[in-house]
């Protein structure tokens, strides 16, 4: 057992264990409080199998989407609701960054006020 | 300046979306290993930097480490960040020039006393302060006048760094790095020849974020970058580990891309980002494209013999190096633990190639 995880003991000794924690501690407190997280991948003590055992066990949800916005992003969401990953490619498509994101929706995917003003002017031009 | 778009604009006049910039900014946060949560401040602390926050100098010089970020990868987010961050008062790039600029540049530094960062590319001779001047003023001059009131101080590329090319035997300028001038502020080290432009842009972006400077080294430079040797983190590490080295440009060993060592990379003794940031947008770095590190990162390469030659080490004279350290406020004994080090390495292999065996000695 880990902390309050009792489960946590079944598979004891594979290291996203923990990150499952940290992903289950920051969606309650999404659901309690609003407050998003990030976890960027790159700075866990995961090797490629454990990534992919932990990427296992979160699962596939609902979306998947492809930005393009400067290069190539991708956002999946995971089994868990609420739970996102985030990668961002370079142009040789190796990823520059990895985060899981817990949130309603990741900060990318939405349309910024920015550009919805760009597009409103210009949609406004072309009716003008 | 007073008129100069605000970054918002200047990014929206070039077409980059509020996601290209987000995107530019979590990319940035993770390469500068910040926790990912601090994204939205590194965009907020870019966006809300007063103007002019930096000023560029520009001494001994080829003006690479310009190129470096103007040219960087398309958009190059690299240079419109510091277009709407600084550029009035780099030297090249500026519009004014002579006294009109220099003007600019002392009203730019009084209005922004204290709070500045000082940005120089090139070294600064001091044989003979005629060798370089800009509107008549001496480059040692310019350097001090600039450095009083500023909060701190980059110096970008070997030459400002190190001495660069200039100060290569014979050193016929007297040419000396911005840290054996400025002993009593931080200076902090970005070589290269050119630095990969997403390094200058996180140190900028940690600078205005934090208010402060990164982790440096025994050398000035930032650890997250430079932590790190082009060798440690090479994909050409297993064939190097195996001893499977090309021996010739077009040989069977260089098609297979095995280890580059015996053709004179200088890897295993460069700390740089090459092998992980990578160049033109990472796209490759040099020995992704068959020609082995040659160092350009380290104190005095340009004296460290063949670039072709399999020696581990460039030949550094310590007493400049011994001067950074101090003025980096590190015991200059780490300095010269660290060229011991070198040294050490170099005497293994002397100008001779290492060999396979020697090579499997050493793990
Ligand atoms: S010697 Fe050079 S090519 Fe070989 S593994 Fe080291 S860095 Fe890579
Ligand atoms: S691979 Fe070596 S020589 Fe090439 S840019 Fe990087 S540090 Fe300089």
């Amino acid at each position: 057992m880990i902390g309050d995880y009792p489960g946590a003991w079944d598979g004891m000794g594979e290291p996203e264990q923990s990150v499952l924690i940290e992903i289950h501690r920051a969606v309650s407190a999404l659901l309690e409080d609003d407050s998003e997280s990030v976890i960027d991948v790159s700075t866990l003590p995961l090797g490629v199998a454990d990534l992919a055992r932990l990427e296992d066990a979160l699962g596939q949800g609902e979306v998947e989407a492809t930005i393009e916005a400067g290069g190539k992003s991708t956002v999946r969401e995971t089994g868990v609701s609420g739970v996102w990953i985030v990668e961002h490619f370079s142009e040789s498509g190796s990823v520059l960054a990895k985060t899981i994101e817990v949130c309603e929706a990741p900060t990318i995917l939405r349309a910024h006020r920015e550009d919805i003003e760009i597009g409103r002017d210009e949609l406004g031009r072309r009716l003008a | 300046m007073a008129n100069k778009p605000i970054l918002k604009e200047v990014l929206r006049d070039r077409g980059v979306s509020r996601r290209g910039f987000m995107r530019y900014c979590a990319t940035l946060t993770s390469l500068m290993a910040l926790p990912a949560a601090m994204a939205p401040k590194v965009a907020q602390a870019l966006e809300g930097a007063p103007r002019p926050s930096v000023i560029w100098l520009s001494f001994q010089e080829c003006t690479g480490c310009t190129e470096s970020i103007t040219r960087s990868s398309a958009p190059s987010l690299e240079d419109l960040i510091f277009n709407a961050i600084s550029l009035d008062y780099h030297h090249t790039l500026q519009a004014a020039s002579g006294h009109a600029a220099e003007a600019a540049r002392e009203a730019a530094m009084k209005a922004q006393d204290g709070k500045y960062l000082l940005i120089v590319d090139g070294s600064i001779p001091l044989g003979n302060p005629g060798y370089s001047t800009i509107a008549g003023i001496s480059n040692e001059d310019m350097l001090r006048d600039a450095a009083k009131g500023a909060a701190a101080i980059i110096a970008v590329g070997s030459c400002a760094a190190y001495g660069g090319l200039p100060m290569a035997d014979p050193n016929p300028t007297g040419a000396v790095s911005v840290s054996q001038i400025i002993t009593d502020k931080p200076v902090v080290n970005i070589p290269g020849c050119p630095p990969i432009a997403a390094v200058m842009t996180g140190v900028l972006a940690h600078f205005l974020t934090f208010q402060g400077l990164p982790d440096l080294d025994e050398l000035g430079r930032p650890v997250v970058f430079y932590g790190d040797t082009i060798h440690d983190r090479c994909y050409r590490r297993p064939f190097y580990n195996q001893g499977l080295f090309a021996k010739g440009f077009d040989d069977e060993g260089a098609r297979k891309g095995w280890c580059l060592y015996e053709l004179g990379c200088k890897g295993p003794v460069t700390r740089n980002a090459c092998a992980t940031i990578k160049w033109n947008g990472g796209v490759s770095f040099p020995i992704q494209s068959g020609h082995g590190c040659i160092g350009c990162s380290q104190p005095d390469f340009w004296d460290a013999g063949s670039l072709y030659t399999a020696v581990a080490s460039p030949t550094a004279d310590i007493t400049p190096v011994a001067g950074m350290a101090a003025a980096a406020g590190v015991g200059a004994g780490v300095a010269v633990a660290a060229l011991n080090a070198q040294s050490k390495k170099k005497t293994a292999s002397e100008s001779t190639p290492v060999t396979v065996q020697e090579l499997g000695d050493k793990q």
